[in-house]
């Protein structure tokens, strides 16, 4: 138990490392433009922070039956924010050199940004779910967790380049007006592209991940394939949006709506895969009396669940429901890897903690 | 009280190799693609008159043309967007500015003004002189100091309005960087000079 409480911490402030890295060649990269435009600067800011807020509200509602926990949650966008970006604005310097010094300007100026975005980025916010897999290992159990996380992930990649292209615009546009330069920014890279961008390329990446980690007793090739592939595909979905093609009007809906449907294709997916999985561990444990049929039927939604809850007439008996479906939730999710070694020790403590708070009712 | 939970307490143990796995692609990819561009030359030389498109597309493009002597940073250059070009000690970027509404095109020297703040906090901009290009482009024109460099700036809005094209050069502070007398400038800024007063709008000259 220590060692694995080690190499949790390691991995922690690894991530925590990568993080103040990331902070720091932003603020290297960007203290000068603030500090000539900072009303601009904060108005990109009071544009970002609701983004922010509905992008991580959305993602965390859509994760069927119930949301991740908050704190590998903040980590996945603090990550994104900050490690993935700042690391990238290095690296897509470094390659993009290259692409100019080795094909020439025409070319970089064409392919460079289809050429090292997808490579770099998809790489760098990935990394942030795999971490997170260390950090926190109970928090990825399969592909849904994995598509949840890397939409984190890429949500906060999202926020802080659109900060950085904000920024970039007001240069852009002889700083004629900051503020103008500022909101046609967002107006462009929230309102327009924002649907199907970072977000979506990363959500299908880390579903990748959650493939690779999930103890379902698939042969540890074909979860490394499945891992290959979705990243594969993530660095795709990131190179038809920066490609020189689809150049004719609305050519660009056209490319966001393409990312978007992949993902939530993605998604529908996994999600079908989890909720059939935890219903037949739901039928499972009715032989334990853990989860009984009646239950069954409302455990597994938000709305239901509630209601179920009001049955009670005291909020005091409402919340001890609460902790019995909790419990029972946290039972159905730890079975729902078919293969995990820790599991029939784990199940066991976990029904009798369903069975105490029946007890406490 | 809420009773401790079993789920939030069991974990998979991490592998020992997983964290600096991950920072070994992270450092391949953020000092591996810069050690490799800086095994390759980023200078490429320019003929002597050379005619150069700035800007993104059609119609919205402007012209200049190089003497001799000219070698552009490759990695800094987007020729739909910027060059950046050197001649001896003085340096010249000609970079595309959209702008947002041809009424805009009035604030192009105090946008100017903070911009070049942004590359040097001690950065100063002199006031603006209309200048007329080799080619029939108006524009403003002025002086540059920044730390220990000076040279000089100009803007030139588009007929239109809908864009502008901004020059600087810029060279050691004892350079003769005078904008009213070309043959008094030193040789590299004068010819940078020529370059931005080659400026066009109408295509390169025949």
């Amino acid at each position: 138990m220590t060692g694995a409480l080690s190499a949790r911490s390691f991995s922690l402030w690894v991530a925590v490392a990568a993080c103040v890295f990331g902070a720091v060649s932003l603020g290297l990269n960007y203290f000068d433009a603030v500090r000539v435009f900072p009303a601009a600067t904060a108005l990109a800011a009071g544009l970002l922070v609701p983004t922010l807020f509905f992008g991580y509200a959305l993602a965390r509602r859509v994760r069927p039956v119930r949301p991740p926990p908050g704190p590998p949650s903040v980590a996945c966008v603090v990550w994104g924010m900050t490690a993935a970006t700042g690391c990238a604005v290095i690296a897509n310097t470094g390659l993009g050199a290259v692409w100019a010094r080795t094909r020439g300007v025409e070319f970089a100026d064409d392919w460079s940004a289809a050429l090292t975005a997808p490579w770099n980025e998809e790489t760098l916010k990935l990394c942030g779910v795999v971490m997170l897999t260390f950090a926190a290992a109970r928090a990825v159990r399969g592909p849904v967790d994995g598509w949840v996380y890397g939409a984190l992930v890429g949500l906060g990649f999202q926020a802080t380049e659109n900060l950085m292209y904000a920024l970039n615009n007001i240069l852009l546009q002889g700083a004629t007006s900051p503020g103008g330069s500022v909101v046609g920014s967002f107006v462009v890279r929230v309102l327009l592209t924002g649907w199907g961008s970072h977000w979506a390329m990363t959500a299908v990446a880390g579903t990748g991940i959650g493939f690779l980690v999930a103890r379902d007793g698939t042969p540890a090739a074909r979860r490394v394939g499945l891992a290959v592939a979705f990243w594969v595909l993530a660095m795709a979905m990131h190179w038809q949006f920066n490609a020189p093609i689809l150049g004719f009007p609305g050519g660009i809906v056209v490319k966001v709506a393409l990312n978007l449907v992949v993902a939530l294709l993605v998604f529908r997916a996994v999600r079908r895969r989890y909720r059939a999985r935890l219903r037949e561990v739901a039928r499972e444990e009715a032989a334990y009396d853990t989860v009984r049929p009646s239950e069954a039927a409302t455990l597994l939604g938000r709305r239901s669940r509630v209601r179920a809850r009001r049955i009670a007439r005291t909020p005091g008996v409402r919340a001890r429901i609460a902790d019995v479906q909790e419990r029972q939730l946290d039972l159905l999710d730890a079975r729902t890897p078919a293969a995990d070694p820790d599991e029939p020790s784990l199940s066991a403590e976990l029904r009798a903690e369903v069975a105490a708070a029946r007890a406490r009712l | 009280m809420a009773q401790p939970r079993t789920a939030d307490r069991r974990g998979r143990r991490a592998p020992w190799w997983g964290p600096p796995a991950v920072l070994a692609v992270m450092a391949l990819l953020v000092a591996g693609w810069p050690f490799l561009a800086s095994r390759l030359s980023d200078d490429r030389e320019l003929p002597d008159g050379a005619v150069l498109r700035v800007g993104p597309g059609d119609g919205d493009h402007a012209w200049f043309t190089l003497g001799g002597g000219w070698t552009m940073a490759e990695s800094e250059t987007t020729p739909s967007q910027e060059y950046v070009l050197t001649r001896g000690s003085t340096e010249l970027s000609v970079a595309y500015l959209g702008l947002m509404s041809s009424d805009y095109a009035d604030r192009l020297w105090d946008g100017l003004r903070r911009s070049v703040r942004v590359s040097s906090s001690d950065a100063r901009l002199g006031p603006p002189t209309p200048v007329l290009s080799a080619n029939g482009a108006r524009g403003s024109i002025g002086g540059l100091t920044q730390g220990d460099e000076r040279g000089t700036a100009a803007v030139y809005p588009a007929p239109d309005g809908s864009f502008a094209i901004r020059m600087i050069a810029l060279a050691p502070s004892d350079t003769d960087t005078d904008t009213t007398d070309l043959t008094d400038a030193d040789a590299d800024h004068a010819a940078a000079l020529a370059v931005i007063r080659s400026l066009s709008f109408a295509g390169p000259a025949p």
